[in-house]
């Protein structure tokens, strides 16, 4: 049965089992590799992405249920030549080693913003719980830090508009 | 020309290079000869040719790494030891992974990332084929010119004169260069001159990561591609039997159950599809042993008093020119001496890998040829075995090496590649990729064995050691070491049990092997992550004993050391050793030398209801020349954080005779919530160079603690340190 996913502001008609989760539809359904899956259980976020505002796991969250939401992945986020605020300053500080679990990183990094621009390093602590195996927390916090100033006065949550999004 | 040629057009997907007509590329031939060669590539016709350096006639400047890029840097820092001799512009420079390939072998004839050796293995012949290139441009210019070659030279991309204000770029005589002959000892700069290397710059592989466009192993994507999960038999060391797949094999999407060595992996349209049908999949009981945990650590302390069975390793000296071990006797006489004698016990559990990026591996095998596609830190040590499994000559393989999302020693092992190439031969013709679930990757790991340590020295009051015996008890590495002598025990267990920087009087280091069915492999930092627990760990205990200051007792054990002493005191100078401590805080301090790079840390921590809260880690290190400062920081700041996690938190559990933990819920890690703060102080010192990667793991266990005892007087001699009932805060 098809479903309908609007992902980085361009809609896309899925042909998989309702029960398949988000993330496997994104990657192999979509086509957006950017994502990642990690540990299948909703712990390790490497999988985090934003619907209608809000970071959900999509490796624990079945397609059938984001239908017709508005998802953003880390492609819809920013591009080489505008960049999204918090992945530049992820370059600024020169956050990634492997990288893997970045784009979920920064995802869940964005919805903290969205709701919080100026978080203290305690909210930073206590919101951003994605693991990192490399061991790049202390960049991570710098450069959640950084993404906040970068942009005081606008929202460094905000969504993209469609005809920046990204997509394939 | 016609072997680069065809090395770039097989390379991977968008990262594929295209030389256009001409241009310069250099590289090393490989031969299986004992030091390197030079060779351009009109010289090297009909010899197997890896392009290190290429030039294109537009100018445009790409190398290849050799090592396998892992989080550890290596796309760029190798990359930039070419550039730093030839003189091009660093920014424009464009980089690729390597695929298997001989002639991107080490002189020890190894293409593999591990050890923390792909900088100090590829250092002076990445210099070299920097300034061989370098020296041809100029040769090159200089006959366009018609002007002694003296007179030009090199820098960010441009080649300038004295005489004239002409100015060429590398495009305008790439091709007149290649055919000139390779300078086969290119003058190299002194290390005074770097102007890079020493400098920190910008990695060349995070920009694709932060935009979500780094294609890693999970990633490849093939036309016609199929997908397998894997479900491997629950029981450590047994092969597969009977199994039950009836109910995969009519689930949607399913086009087949292949039996492997000891799993069984389906095939279907997704991975999804796979998953689900491999999930039902049942095993009928083993024949084989179960093994349990809780029998096996009774064990390993039984082997403990095992003399008979002891194999000795040297006490200390260097690989090439070890320090024997006394024999038992001679130290069970030496510690009857007088003195103070102080014994102690020490053990540390199974831990698993959990790179973020589950084992997955994409292969296609027809009837003449197989080709991968891998996340993989191994390279030389693929051909042979994946020839075996597909029955097919080295030559009919090609191996890519995609970007690894994480590796620590874990995507050294071939298993996944192997299975995903049988799984192929399966449906020829069809690629085929296979991804592990965490489940899996946790339960069927290559772990860092459990080990068991006695610990009895005899000391004078100062702390002087007279004499010093311990004994390891426990599971060697499933794959034995081609260091391993016979008649000697593991190095890969027992390297730098004691610190070869420490002076000791008699020593002995043995062990007793006790085989276990659990698969055992290298895990980041290998037996130094062990050894530099129990090794520090009995300093610290000597230290306490006597009522020594445990900075000022390793100073003493350092002697003349001064290289070794002084990381140690820049480290304990950064972090206020001296200080006052605020009431329930205490420091603890290690150091360990591995890699030829000395590695000190200090940790302070507060300590209220076994309640443990880092407050900060300051590390020194010396690794001699810096490719990357702002690199090699990072490299410490995560083998910290690794090294951490596993003090912390890492065990793994084994029961009816598998391991219990599944993913990151029960094999807990470090997060953002507990992450400490970290001070890495770099050495300035360019005398020789060192490896990274892996030096910032031994130090944090023993250093943890140790500040642990200091802020509580309770000495945790078992790790990890949650199961001596603390929590971290």
């Amino acid at each position: 049965m098809s479903i309908r996913l609007n992902v980085n502001g361009k809609p896309h008609e899925v042909d998989v089992a309702q029960d398949t989760p988000l993330l496997w539809a994104i990657r192999d359904a979509v086509g957006l590799k950017g994502t990642k899956f990690g540990c299948g259980v909703g712990v390790c976020g490497a999988c985090t992405v934003e619907i209608d505002g809000v970071s959900i796991r999509s490796c624990s969250m079945p397609v059938g249920d984001a239908a017709d939401m508005n998802i953003t992945t880390i492609e819809g986020l920013g591009d080489k030549d505008s960049p999204h605020p918090i992945q530049q300053a992820w370059i600024d500080e020169q956050v990634p080693q492997c990288g893997y679990c970045q784009p979920g990183m920064m995802m869940a990094t964005k919805a903290l913003l969205s709701d919080n621009p100026q978080p203290s390093e305690n909210d930073i602590r206590e919101q951003i719980t994605n693991i990192c195996r490399c061991g790049t927390y202390g960049r991570i916090m710098k450069a959640i830090q950084r993404a906040a100033n970068s942009s005081e006065g606008e929202n460094v949550g905000h969504r993209p508009n469609s005809d920046t999004a990204q997509n394939s | 020309m016609t072997d680069t040629q065809k090395h770039i057009e097989t390379g991977f997907g968008r990262r594929s290079f295209l030389l256009g007509a001409g241009g310069l590329a250099l590289g090393l031939v490989a031969g299986g000869c004992s030091k390197f060669e030079f060779g351009a590539s009109g010289e090297t016709e009909g010899t197997k040719f890896g392009a290190f350096l290429e030039i294109a006639n537009d100018g445009q400047v790409t190398i290849t790494t050799p090592g396998a890029e892992m989080g550890q840097g290596v796309s760029s820092s190798l990359p930039k030891i070419v550039v730093e001799e030839l003189g091009a512009d660093w920014a424009s420079v464009k980089t690729r992974l390597s695929d298997v390939d001989a002639a991107f072998n080490t002189s020890r004839g190894n293409q593999r990332s591990a050890n923390s050796d792909a900088v100090t293995s590829y250092f002076e012949p990445l210099r070299s084929i920097g300034a061989s290139a370098r020296e041809m441009l100029i040769a090159a210019a200089a006959a366009r010119w018609e002007m002694d070659a003296a007179k030009i030279s090199i820098e960010n991309g441009v080649i300038s004169n004295r005489d004239n204000d002409q100015t060429f770029g590398f495009g305008d005589v790439a091709e007149d260069a290649a055919k000139l002959p390779v300078p086969k000892a290119p003058k190299l700069k002194d290390a005074k001159d770097f102007s890079l290397i020493g400098k920190v710059s910008q990695r060349k592989d995070i920009p694709d990561k932060v935009f979500g466009e780094t294609v890693f192993g999970i990633d490849v994507e093939l036309p016609g591609m199929l997908f397998a999960a894997i479900k491997h038999v629950p029981v450590a060391g047994a092969p597969l039997e009977g199994y039950d797949a009836s109910s995969a094999e009519g689930m949607s999407g399913v086009q087949g159950v292949v039996p492997l060595d000891n799993a069984v992996a389906v095939i279907a349209e997704s991975y999804w599809q796979a998953q689900q049908a491999v999930d039902t999949v049942t095993f009928d009981d083993t024949q084989a042993d179960k093994v349990d945990g809780d029998a096996l650590t009774a064990s390993f302390a039984e082997a403990l008093d095992d003399d008979e069975n002891a194999l000795p390793f040297p006490s200390g000296g260097s690989f090439r020119e070890p320090i024997e071990s006394a024999e038992l006797a001679q130290v069970n006489h030496a510690l009857e001496g007088s003195g103070i004698k102080i014994e102690r016990e020490y053990t540390v559990p199974y831990l698993a890998h959990l790179a973020m990026e589950p084992l997955c591996a994409t292969a296609i095998v027809d009837s003449g040829t197989c080709e991968v596609w891998a996340p993989t830190q191994a390279g030389n040590r693929i051909p042979a075995e994946l020839a075996e499994v597909t029955g097919l000559p080295e030559s009919a393989l090609t191996i890519h090496r995609t970007f690894m999302g994480g590796g620590f020693g874990r995507k050294n092992e071939r298993d996944f590649i192997m299975q995903a190439a049988q799984i192929a031969m399966a449906k020829r013709g069809r690629p085929i990729k296979l991804i592990w679930s965490r489940q899996q990757d946790t339960q069927n790991d290559f772990y860092r064995p459990a080990l068991a340590v006695r610990s009895r020295v005899l000391v004078q009051s100062d702390g002087t050691i007279l004499a010093a015996h311990s004994r390891t008890a426990g599971q060697i590495l499933t794959a034995k070491s081609p260091f391993h002598k016979e008649g000697r025990a593991a190095p890969a267990i027992m390297g730098d049990m004691f610190q070869p920087s420490y002076q000791m009087g008699t020593a002995r280091l043995d062990m007793v092997e006790v085989p276990t069915p659990i698969r055992t492999g290298y895990w980041r930092s290998v037996a130094r992550s062990s050894n530099g627990f129990f090794a520090e760990s009995l300093i610290d205990d000597i230290a306490r004993e006597l009522g020594l200051d445990p900075f000022e007792y390793r100073m003493k054990l350092l002697g003349d050391n001064a290289r070794a002493k002084g990381v140690l005191a820049v480290a304990a100078e950064n972090a206020g050793w001296d200080r006052p401590k605020a009431a329930n805080t205490g420091r603890g301090i290690a150091f360990t030398f591995g890699w030829n790079s000395p590695s000190a840390q200090v940790i302070e921590v507060s300590v209220q209801d076994r309640q443990i809260k880092i407050e900060r880690i300051t590390c020194a290190f010396d690794c001699g020349i810096q490719v990357d400062p702002d690199n090699i920081v990072a490299q410490l700041e995560g083998g910290i954080v690794f090294g951490l996690s596993a003090a912390l938190y890492g065990k793994v559990n084994f029961r009816d005779g598998g391991a219990v933990e599944e993913t990151f819920a029960e094999y807990r890690v470090l997060g953002m919530a507990q992450a400490p703060k970290i001070d890495v102080h770099l050495i300035e010192n360019n005398d020789g160079i060192g490896g990274v990667g892996e030096a910032g793991v031994p130090p944090v266990a023993p250093a943890l603690c140790s500040a642990i005892a200091d802020a509580s007087g309770i000495s945790i001699r078992t790790l990890p340190v949650e199961s001596a009932g603390f929590t971290v805060k």
